[in-house]
């Protein structure tokens, strides 16, 4: 079934599973394909966006761990 | 890690907080991981030592982990971190709800855990058959927790339960916790019953002599 042809609340689900905070691209190109999906989702993509800055910042906090941690010779985080 | 995707793709997340760091994980950072548990397909091991996240900040990582989460996860260390009884009850209803459904290792070293926490928690611990290595050493629980984590006894002429006891547990640390001469001798009855039967490796260090001594008597607990 073509994702045009569910209902809104359909589209609006399927957009919510797709909402991953560390990883919203897929979400947001769902929102893009096409006008209804665009009007489905509008209302959703605020929260991704601030839910995705928030995450975003612990990796950018972890990150600045790591790489002080490597400056001091010590191990402060490990993410590999 | 300096994006999201490394986050998202690390095996292993690794923090030891430093004393007067600014930058240390909070108790919000800790509750914010939680919730990213469901999107951490590659994580494996989650190791946090000594955060400066407060009271509540493992509570809330652990209320945050829904059914699934970290998936992969096999090793969860906490050291030095409050957990107190609050956090134990909080990580026993994520486990209950199907949180680290992989768990292999726990280590909940130093965390202020006491009986209430570890009662709270045991049962849910009982119930995950893949946990090999249990860490609680510096955590004020004792005898009534220790009861707690060991499954009761069946009954006589009663077969012994299909779940609910620590069937691959191969090491059990209890090293400096506040178990007494009775709680041990209740370990050592439950060894003997044929509890813990995978159990290798049994730390004991800094609780009464007499549980020492009885180490020594098992020839299947050669700490």
């Amino acid at each position: 079934m073509a994702l045009s042809k569910l209902s809104g609340d359909e589209q609006g689900i399927v957009f919510v599973q797709l909402c991953n905070v560390l990883n919203p691209h897929l979400a947001v190109a769902l929102s893009s394909a096409s006008n209804e999906l665009r009007t489905a989702t509008q209302a959703l993509l605020p929260q991704l966006r601030t839910d995705h800055e928030v995450a975003a910042a612990l990796c950018l906090k972890l990150g600045i761990a790591e790489l002080q941690g490597a400056a001091r010779g010590e191990v402060g985080l490990l993410a590999r | 890690m300096r994006s999201c995707k490394e986050l998202r793709e690390a095996k292993s997340v690794y923090w030891r907080g430093k004393r007067r760091d600014n930058n240390d994980l909070t108790a919000d950072d800790l509750a914010l991981l939680g919730t990213l548990g469901s999107v951490l397909p590659s994580l494996e091991s989650l190791s946090l030592y000594v955060t400066a996240a407060g009271p509540d900040g493992v509570q809330r990582l652990a209320v945050g982990l829904g059914a699934g989460a970290l998936l992969a996860v096999t090793k969860v260390d906490l050291y030095g971190m409050h957990v107190g009884d609050a956090g134990a009850s909080a990580l026993a209803a994520a486990l209950d709800r199907g949180a680290l459904p992989r768990l292999e290792s726990l280590g909940l070293n130093n965390t202020t855990i006491s009986d209430a926490g570890l009662v709270a928690l045991a049962p849910i611990l009982r119930r995950r058959p893949a946990l090999e290595e249990l860490y609680l050493w510096d955590t004020p629980f004792g005898d009534e927790g220790l009861a707690a984590l060991l499954a009761p006894p069946p009954p006589a002429g009663a077969q012994p339960p299909p779940t609910g006891v620590l069937t691959k547990l191969e090491l059990l640390s209890l090293n400096t916790t506040e178990v007494t001469d009775a709680g041990c001798a209740n370990l050592a009855a439950a060894l003997d019953s044929g509890l813990l039967p995978a159990l290798e490796e049994l730390a004991l260090v800094g609780i009464p002599p007499a549980c020492r001594q009885r180490r020594g008597e098992s020839r299947r607990v050669p700490v």
